[in-house]
């Protein structure tokens, strides 16, 4: 299936017109072309022809291309040139790559083109008209079928049009053969002057031009720009239609694996407002984000029934750097996507499950990675004014010229916060510099750096809120209540590099080194500790101090080969891939009494660790007979302790000592493996049915581990099934089932402010999700998880309880069964006032949490928030409003059971009790944009 | 494509939902009404078989926490079922009066731990004293009786605070079942009511109520002496200045006090020592 952009129409001013006539032909799978994946890793066309179309451009590099063409209008000059390069090809392929040189395929080209006329009985739309075109061997049309239609009436106009039109035949070897390809036309007002396609457009230039849909002030008249996601746009020579390729790079690697893969694209992440970056992991299905804590601790992120706190249970990089931070002291694998400005956010790949080698540690309920990019380029101020006191402010610079990628930006965020003790400071800077893809190694560098520190109101108990002995916002009026809270800072940089091989192989290398401080004073429990240190102190307050350091390097690296034609109908192609990181890590437990300026009372943890983990991974992947594609791989990860545990053997005070030096030193080490495989079945050009099995891990909290222990990983076992529908992109529609299991789960205990270990755990659900995008200027995106997520067997017994309750099919709290998301945006120009254009965005995001399960019978009540926003954007100038929970919910996006004492000097409880943390009421953000 | 689609959502939405309503996280709260009881008590026998008759045995009960770890104390952060009051028990009185209810959460209990009107707190160091023991004066039990020493009568009362001392055990119950101390009971929503009984009986059976009888002459160092029932007064020589006979009033001669309506049993006293090993590692009530 070939899985093209859908090209996009910007509208200029009043005239409404498209921002360019792009022709979008993209070349599908032939029975007997050479593959290679798109970005959704269909199958789309091909390396041998792209570097034949840059008769401007530097000659490619040795023995690669970036560049991907796949139709262009050109004359019988070019179509010379393009033999004789391709010879070069076959010559280049056989030295460079040591394998046997591959077929020359050479897909068809548009020779000529007319523009179809405007439908006279149509008014007021321009559509885009997927066709698919069969072509004999001499380039002739025979058959011409509506992929994406647009209409009765455009359908039959481009048909018609199309029909007319010639192209070169594709070849192999230079042997004419039938094929059939997809053309994309589309309709522009009539009042528009169709212009034909500049010549010479540059393939560099090409995306950057593209990418600024809906916001390209070019005036009217001017030469609109090519349609290019992908590498390039060749003159055309014709006299009556301009034509663009539009196909992009192929993706470096297979990202479609299973149902539960999806990838949410700019316009989706752009439809509803978002307070922070991590917000964007909302769109996606089964996902529920909350940052209860303050903008210094990580978000806690609910994923299709696995509560993954911070991070633990979700592997998270953002443009290609890793987030997860292991054996950390507040969870393992904790991630604070703070940093992360949403702006910058190009596009937000999340694998639920495990099923590509690719996921490491904390792949558990599976993986989301954050793509980085600005659309517009130029420089973007703007500053946000909203209830609470908040004050944002972002700078953008995206140069001109440069990728998409290729940005910096700049956040400062300041609240007084929602309620008391809550008011926050954070700032963050992220950088990325890509280099051009015109051949050679592709560099990539990226690093981000990021310092907040908030009050924390922390956690309050129900039955005192129904009290009224403290408010739904607020928070105890104690010194240890109201001297909560964390700070954090992070820098993180990395370079990565990327090389496409013409013979359809590629190569990826990346270096990444980071240094991060965590600490945190949360008070959970009240009154309830003693102090293990001094004799007869107890009662100060349980501050909670947590401190974490972890300086990290690593590297990945990774080679997929060449496509491989084993048989007519199966071809080869293997990955392998090697990950590695190094983490040096600190933490420290103390409790501080907060009414003497913070004193230590008592000292729990003291630790130093290092850590190493070695990951190792290879994918074979077969494609049979264009309809199926079967991955099997595997993945091993090696992962070394070595634990200088400084407060292992502590003994408390009134015991008898023996001859000691403090501290147990250790070290374990543990190996891990499992199978990752897929299986995709095209039933259709339209349809395709997915499944996938994997077996994940999540390593062990490393200062738990007795020494040679032999790291007792958490496996996870994960399983999808689902099909998806594609009508272009007009609309996508997946419904799929998901089951997984792990080997032990984890809960939180509150008295150390840490994760503990509970027994074996099973998810099982479905999800449907849907992304529509049925005119130029609306795009919706919804989706609907179910879990049924149970606890598998009874606990581990502990001396407080050594018999947990435990009933079959008991059901795991916290877990919402139910998560739904919709995101509807709508944006487009709505005129011109005072010569400048006016244009408009509006968007809804709402998001649904069934009744969740709570310990001990209890349920929390269905959570319902919806953010809306709308701006208008005069020339340079941008207004916009943002409305969060606008529907002014009162809802608690945390909560917990366990035993706390806030009486301070009453008779406290030591039944478990309900505690909550109040999610974000009606917050409303005035924001004032320059773009320059 | 798209009917499809919401149809499937819309199944999706109703299975969904129709799952809500019955999911099953485990333990579920659970509230048993506690009531509590002493025991008809008769004629108690005594150290060297001294016959004791209670007259009045009120305990300040509360708070109580059931457990569901095999030893209640520091390993009972976190209980299954727990009762925060305290209340004024007859423990002569063998009806059962109902005080409240003990709630909290189901599972088997296997230990419990109990205060008697005063709660150690890890915020102070000193006890809080719960509105049952203030309603006993400040104590967490006041007993009293007849003793009948040789043929003597002997009223006696006793009354003294019990709560926890031990710094190391501060925030911990005075009280908690033992390690030997065979103690289940499953809690549930269809569990029966709990009764916890006391026999007061034991906790006055190991008094030597013998050492109460003082027989004893004036000397130069004490104002007041008993010679059994007889007080007698002493001058600064020693010699007896006054004498009467407390038997013939219908009191007791308590030793430094002279003739009292009762013997107070004075702190330190092997009597209270006794009382305070009774109820706190010896007797225990039962619950029912």
């Amino acid at each position: 299936m070939c899985l093209c952009k859908r090209p996009k129409c910007a509208p200029q001013g009043a005239l409404k017109v498209c921002c360019f006539l792009a022709l979008a032909a993209q070349l599908c799978a032939l029975p007997s072309y050479a593959f290679a994946q798109d970005e959704r890793g269909a199958p789309s066309e091909t390396e041998t022809e792209t570097e034949t179309d840059a008769p401007d451009s530097e000659p490619p590099d040795e023995d690669e291309s970036e560049n991907v063409a796949a139709a262009e209008s050109s004359d019988s000059p070019e179509v010379s040139r393009e033999a004789e390069s391709g010879e070069e090809e076959s010559r280049e392929d056989e030295s460079t790559e040591g394998e046997s040189p591959p077929t020359s395929i050479r897909p068809p080209k548009v020779l000529h083109s007319q523009a179809p006329p405007y439908p006279s009985d149509a008014s007021g739309l321009e559509p885009v008209v997927g066709l698919w075109v069969t072509l004999d061997e001499a380039g002739t049309p025979t058959q011409v079928s509506v992929a994406d239609s647009g209409g009765a009436l455009f359908d039959a106009a481009a048909e018609e049009a199309v029909r007319a039109w010639t192209f070169s035949p594709a070849t192999r070897d230079g042997v004419p053969f039938a094929a059939r390809v997809r053309v994309d036309v589309p309709f522009s007002l009539p009042s528009f002057n169709l212009r034909r396609e500049p010549a010479n457009t540059s393939a560099d230039d090409a995306p950057n031009r593209a990418s600024q849909n809906g916001s390209n002030n070019s005036p009217p008249g001017a030469d609109p720009p090519a349609e290019s996601s992908g590498e390039r746009a060749d003159d055309d020579e014709d006299e009556s239609y301009g034509a663009t390729a539009n196909v992009e790079l192929e993706a470096l690697r297979r990202q479609e694996r299973s149902a539960s893969d999806f990838e949410l694209e700019r316009d989706v992440l752009e439809a509803a407002p978002r307070r922070e970056g991590a917000d964007l992991l909302a769109s996606a299905p089964g996902f529920y984000v909350a940052r209860p804590s303050g903008g210094a601790i990580g978000h806690r992120i609910l994923v299709r029934g696995f509560d993954a706190e911070h991070g633990q249970d979700l592997a998270l990089d953002v443009g290609g750097l890793p987030i997860n931070l292991p054996s950390h002291i507040h969870g393992q694998g904790y991630a604070d996507l703070g940093f992360l400005i949403p702006d910058v956010v190009s596009a937000l790949r999340v694998r639920e499950g495990v099923s590509d080698p690719s996921q490491g540690d904390f792949a558990v309920a599976g993986s989301a990675s954050f793509d980085l990019g600005v659309e517009e380029r130029g420089v973007t101020l703007r500053s946000g004014y909203g209830s609470f006191g908040t004050f944002q402010q972002l700078g953008i610079w995206a140069p001109e010229g440069a990728e998409e990628e290729t940005f910096g930006a700049v956040q400062v965020n300041r609240s007084n916060g929602f309620g008391e003790n809550r008011g926050s400071l954070s700032g963050s800077a992220i950088f990325q510099l890509a280099t051009p893809h015109n051949g050679g190694w592709r560099l990539r560098g990226i690093g981000f750096l990021s310092a907040a520190r908030s009050d924390v109101a922390g956690v309050v108990r129900a039955d005192d809120v129904d009290a009224g002995r403290v408010d739904f916002y607020g928070a105890y009026p104690f010194p240890t209540a109201r001297q909560q809270n964390a700070a954090n800072t992070r820098l993180m940089a990395g370079v990565f590099a990327t090389r496409r091989y013409q013979s359809g192989a590629n190569a990826e290398f990346g270096l990444f080194a980071g240094a991060d401080l965590f600490r945190f004073q949360q008070n959970f429990t009240g009154y309830l500790q003693e102090s293990r240190t001094l004799e007869d102190v107890a009662g100060l307050g349980d501050l909670i101090e947590q401190r974490n350091r972890t300086t990290t390097v690593g590297l990945r690296a990774r080679y997929n080969s060449a496509p491989k034609t084993l048989w007519p109908w199966l071809v080869a192609r293997v990955e392998l891939g090697v990950e590695g990181r190094l983490d040096w890590i600190t933490q420290e437990q103390n409790l501080l009494e907060a009414a003497v300026r913070n004193q230590t009372w008592d000292t729990r943890i003291n630790a130093d660790i290092f850590a190493t983990d070695l990951g190792l991974y290879g994918d074979l992947e077969l494609r049979i007979a264009e309809r199926a594609t079967f991955s099997i791989g595997a993945r091993a990860d090696l992962l070394l302790y070595e634990i200088d545990d400084r407060l292992g053997n502590f003994v408390p005070p009134g015991r008898p000592m023996d001859r000691f030096i403090p501290g147990f030193r250790r070290s374990a080490l543990g190996a891990v493996a499992g199978p990752r495989s897929s299986l995709s079945i095209e039933a259709t050009d339209w349809l395709t049915f997915l499944a996938a099995y994997g077996e994940g891990f999540r390593s062990p909290q490393a200062r738990l581990l007795e020494d040679g222990e032999r790291a007792p990983f958490t496996k996870v076992r994960s399983a999808d099934i689902g099909v998806r529908a594609h009508v272009g992109e007009t609309l996508v529609v997946t419904l799929g089932g998901y089951w997984t299991r792990l080997s032990d789960d984890v809960a939180f205990e509150a008295a150390e402010g840490a994760l503990t270990r509970i027994a074996a755990t099973r998810r099982m659900g479905a999800v449907a999700h849907i992304v529509a995008r049925p005119l130029p200027w609306l795009v919706a995106a919804g989706s609907l998880t179910y879990v049924d997520a149970e606890l598998l067997e009874r606990s581990p017994g502990s001396v407080e309880d050594p018999n947990p309750p435990f009933e079959q099919g008991q059901n795991l709290p916290y877990v919402p069964p139910l998560v739904v998301r919709l995101d509807v945006g709508a944006h487009g120009n709505v005129g011109t006032l005072w010569g400048q254009n006016v244009s408009a965005r509006a968007g809804v995001g709402f998001s649904h949490l069934s009744s969740r399960p709570l310990p001990y019978g209890f349920s929390a009540a269905p959570v319902n928030l919806l953010d809306a926003s709308a701006s208008v954007r005069m020339g340079r100038v941008e207004l916009g409003l943002n409305i969060f929970n606008l529907l002014g919910s009162e809802y608690a996006a945390f909560e917990l059971f366990y035993v706390s004492d806030w009486t301070n000097g009453g008779v406290h409880s030591r039944i478990p009790a309900r505690h909550l943390q109040a999610g974000a009421p009606r917050t409303v953000m005035a924001t004032l944009g320059l773009h320059l | 494509m798209i009917r499809l689609a919401a149809f499937a959502a819309a199944l999706s939405a109703f299975a969904a939902s129709s799952f809500v309503g019955c999911i099953d996280t485990g333990a579920e709260p659970v509230s048993i009404p506690l009531s509590v009881a002493g025991t008809d008590t008769d004629v108690i026998l005594a150290r060297r078989g001294v016959p004791v008759s209670l007259e009045r045995a009120d305990l300040a009960f509360g708070p109580l926490t059931l457990c569901a770890g095999f030893q209640a104390g520091d390993n009972c952060d976190s209980a299954l079922v727990e009762w925060r009051d305290a209340v004024v028990v007859d423990t002569l009185n063998p009806e059962s009066v109902p005080v409240g209810e003990i709630a909290g959460v189901g599972g088997s209990a296997r230990s419990y731990m109990y205060d008697l009107g005063f709660v150690s707190l890890l915020t102070t160091s000193d006890p809080l004293a719960l509105p049952a023991a203030e309603a006993l004066g400040g104590a967490s039990y006041v007993l009293e009786g007849v003793a009948e020493v040789d043929g003597v009568r002997i009223p006696f009362s006793a009354r003294a605070v019990l709560s926890q001392i031990a710094t190391i055990e501060r925030g911990i119950p005075i009280i908690r079942s033992g390690p030997g101390e065979a103690f289940s009971r499953e809690l549930d929503a269809a569990s029966a009511p709990l009764t916890v009984r006391f026999t007061p009986g034991a906790w006055v059976s190991d008094i030597d109520f013998g050492a109460l009888v003082q027989s004893r002459s004036c000397t130069p160092d004490v104002d007041v002496v008993c010679d059994g029932q007889l007080e007698q007064r002493c001058a600064a020589d020693g010699t007896i200045e006054t004498a009467r006979d407390c038997a013939a009033t219908g009191e007791v001669c308590q030793p430094n006090e002279g003739c009292v309506e009762r013997i107070e049993l004075a702190p330190g006293s092997q009597a209270l020592s006794a009382i305070r090993t009774a109820l706190l590692s010896q007797t225990r009530p039962a619950f029912e």
